[in-house]
């Protein structure tokens, strides 16, 4: 490639932003130069990148949450605003049907209520270190949807999840460890003790 | 291409080590003295964070650096959701779906240096399983034609781009985004101002970041 025909000049070509008078000049260099070629193809392939999903802005509220949403989640404990306990029925019991459970290896459940907040977790052993948990969540009221955070005395076993727009949610891999789980919300959050060590 | 390209260290993230970019600069500051141009809009900008030094900054618990991560991926993520089909209140429910399991998956990430493509797989996935709850709800007789479960013939590209703007990091990644993915097509002018350069230091500026891009990809 001739020292004038440069990577800013290809890309000025391709822009459309060269004079009219190097305009032909750099086509020919273009046409018979496979490396300068292959440069300007990779332009229009970024360029098309672009072009196909601009990045729009979200709107200003959301990015407000999104920050809030670090606050809550890495505050000892979750959340910003009144904590209240769920209770209930907390014995566990086996699935009645549709799962078997082999040694080590099963299914349990556990449901806690507490200020209109019904949760419903469903604990699969998967492994001796780990469990999956699955959820449900219902909540009264029109506020923002409840967030689940379950901790431990390690912090990086700490997780989260946002449940979709029925409830539902999923954790895999949850560390054993973890012995609380909360529901929390902007306004308030929901606390209760957990033991996944045990095989429920 | 065979040509040496001059880099500043303001372009440079923090990626680039200092004695790199001092030396591709010269040991100069980045403005010429005596130089046509004495208009200085504002001094040089600390370089930019990392994605992998916010993410450690994230894991030890410190608002600030996710404050940046947002700011930094907010819109890519949003816009994933709106290509992926999503309304503008959906794309905002899929945003922060995305950004709980980033909270979630802070001291599990595998490559912190791939966080751009891994919250738009987020993202997508999420704006997947959103369509296929909506689809779901809809009585069978109602129910149009199902559209392609992956209209997005450039999604392979795309988290290439996106992930190697931010290892370009710096002015250039803000630059080459502000250039070719802000859908209001800032001027020239527009783009000098706020980045503080000089509207003719543009031009050649987004060659030398495109060219130091394609190098990252290749």
């Amino acid at each position: 490639m001739p020292t004038s025909i440069t990577f800013t000049t290809l890309l000025d070509w391709v822009d459309g932003r060269l004079e009219a008078d190097r305009t032909a000049a750099v086509a020919a260099h273009v046409a018979e130069t496979p490396e300068a070629a292959e440069t300007v193809e990779w332009i229009r392939s970024f360029r098309e990148a672009g072009t196909s999903m601009p990045l729009e802005a979200p709107p200003a509220d959301l990015s407000a949450e999104l920050r809030a949403a670090f606050r809550r989640h890495t505050a000892v404990p979750p959340g910003t605003g009144a904590v209240g306990e769920l209770s209930g029925d907390t014995r566990p019991f086996r699935i009645a049907a549709g799962a078997r459970a082999t040694a080590g290896e099963g299914v349990g459940h556990v449901v806690l209520e507490g200020d209109g907040t019904t949760l419903t977790l469903s604990v699969l052993n998967r492994r001796p270190d780990v469990v999956d948990l699955h959820g449900h969540v219902a909540w009264t009221g029109t506020g923002q949807r409840p967030e689940i955070v379950i901790t431990a005395p390690d912090p990086t076993s700490r997780r989260v999840a946002r449940p979709e727009a029925n409830g539902e949610f999923r954790l895999t891999d949850v560390a054993r460890g973890v012995d609380e789980v909360w529901v929390v919300s902007p306004a308030a959050s929901l606390h209760a003790r957990l033991d996944l060590r045990s095989d429920l | 291409m065979g040509e040496v390209v001059p880099f500043r260290a303001s372009e440079a993230s923090s990626d680039t080590p200092p004695h790199v970019a001092a030396a591709a600069n010269g040991g100069r500051d980045t403005a010429a003295p005596g130089g046509p141009s004495p208009r200085r809009i504002r001094p040089p900008a600390l370089a930019a964070p990392s994605d992998h030094e916010l993410l450690e900054r994230c894991r030890a618990s410190d608002a600030g650096a996710w404050d940046q991560l947002v700011e930094r991926y907010e819109r890519l993520v949003f816009s994933v959701a709106l290509r992926n089909g999503m309304s503008r209140e959906d794309a905002a429910d899929v945003t922060q779906t995305t950004f709980v399991a980033l909270i979630d998956s802070l001291h599990r990430l595998e490559d912190d240096t791939r966080l751009a493509s891994w919250l738009m797989t987020v993202a997508r996935r999420q704006s997947w399983r959103v369509r296929s709850t909506s689809r779901r709800d809809v009585p069978l007789e109602a129910a149009a034609e199902p559209a392609a479960d992956d209209p997005y013939e450039l999604w392979d590209t795309q988290t290439v781009v996106h992930d190697a703007l931010a290892a370009l990091g710096g002015t250039c990644r803000d630059l080459l985004l502000a250039l070719y993915f802000d859908p209001d097509e800032p001027s020239y002018a527009d783009i000098a101002t706020r980045l503080g350069r000089s509207i003719g230091g543009i031009g050649p500026l987004r060659g030398r970041c495109l060219e130091r891009l394609r190098t990252i990809m290749t």
